[in-house]
């Protein structure tokens, strides 16, 4: 079992839905570089006792998170992402229904090189007037869930 | 050398698989990303982190092949031409193309 690094984790009362023995789950949101990802996944505190801190050990292999905020895009619907610790220090960020992936020293560095890479493939892709099989079926995906350019 | 994250692709075993495989490159701030074409048809794309120790586990899965025909392509053992070829009996790449 991995055990991720400590996350931020605004912690109160409310947000504390079930307890079994150690483990809690929990609906949080994490925020990197100023921005708030939501996420649904059932967390597993490592150390309950340290609910009382800002920082907990989380102990699972996965994480389900959600892009909302591209830095050249307005978003029309969130973009599923799924956070996997692979290793110390390294951790594997992959919109799973798209097929695009990043790896970073951190969930933060995974997500920000994962934003970046699917603003890649957006700007190539719709410049495109044929595209393969894969590339039209992320195309069509990231067309789904991206918007306009925003304004600069 | 083995990579982090358990995957053996570091970045310069990426970027010896997309030049091998012709890419098309586009720099960004903090990454690469390698658009895989072919006979002028977009194919495929991975992502290449900068920075000599870091895996890229998920190049095999975006390419269609497992990691050990990634290194084979990697160590120069496999070529582009074989690889597309696999791709065309695969069904990833169209026969009229």
């Amino acid at each position: 079992m991995n055990y991720l690094q400590p996350i931020a984790i605004p912690l109160n009362a409310s947000a504390v839905v079930a307890v079994h023995g150690h483990s809690v789950v929990i609906p949080f949101d994490v925020r990197f570089s100023g921005q708030v990802y939501t996420s649904t996944s059932v967390i597993f505190l490592y150390d309950i006792n340290q609910l009382n801190t800002k920082f907990c050990m989380v102990r699972s292999d996965e994480i389900n998170l959600s892009i909302d905020r591209l830095a050249n895009y307005e978003i029309k619907k969130p973009i599923p992402v799924r956070i996997e610790c692979i290793d110390d220090n390294e951790f594997l960020a992959e919109v799973s229904d798209a097929n695009i992936a990043m790896t970073g020293n951190s969930i933060g560095d995974a997500l920000m090189m994962l934003k970046e890479n699917i603003e890649s493939i957006f700007e190539r892709y719709k410049s495109k007037e044929r595209l393969g099989m894969e590339p039209s079926r992320q195309l069509q995906f990231l067309e789904a869930h991206i918007g306009a350019e925003r304004r600069k | 050398m083995g990579q982090k994250g358990g995957s053996k692709i570091g970045s310069r075993e990426a970027l010896v698989i997309a030049r091998k495989l012709d890419a098309s490159f586009v720099e960004k701030a903090r990454h690469t990303t390698a658009f895989i074409v072919f006979k002028g048809i977009e194919f495929a794309q991975f992502g290449i982190r900068r920075g000599s120790n870091v895996g890229h586990p998920y190049i095999p899965k975006q390419l269609h092949i497992s990691e050990t025909e990634a290194m084979a392509m990697a160590s120069c053992t496999t070529d582009g031409e074989t690889y597309f070829k696999k791709m065309k009996a695969k069904g990833h790449i169209p026969d009229d193309i």
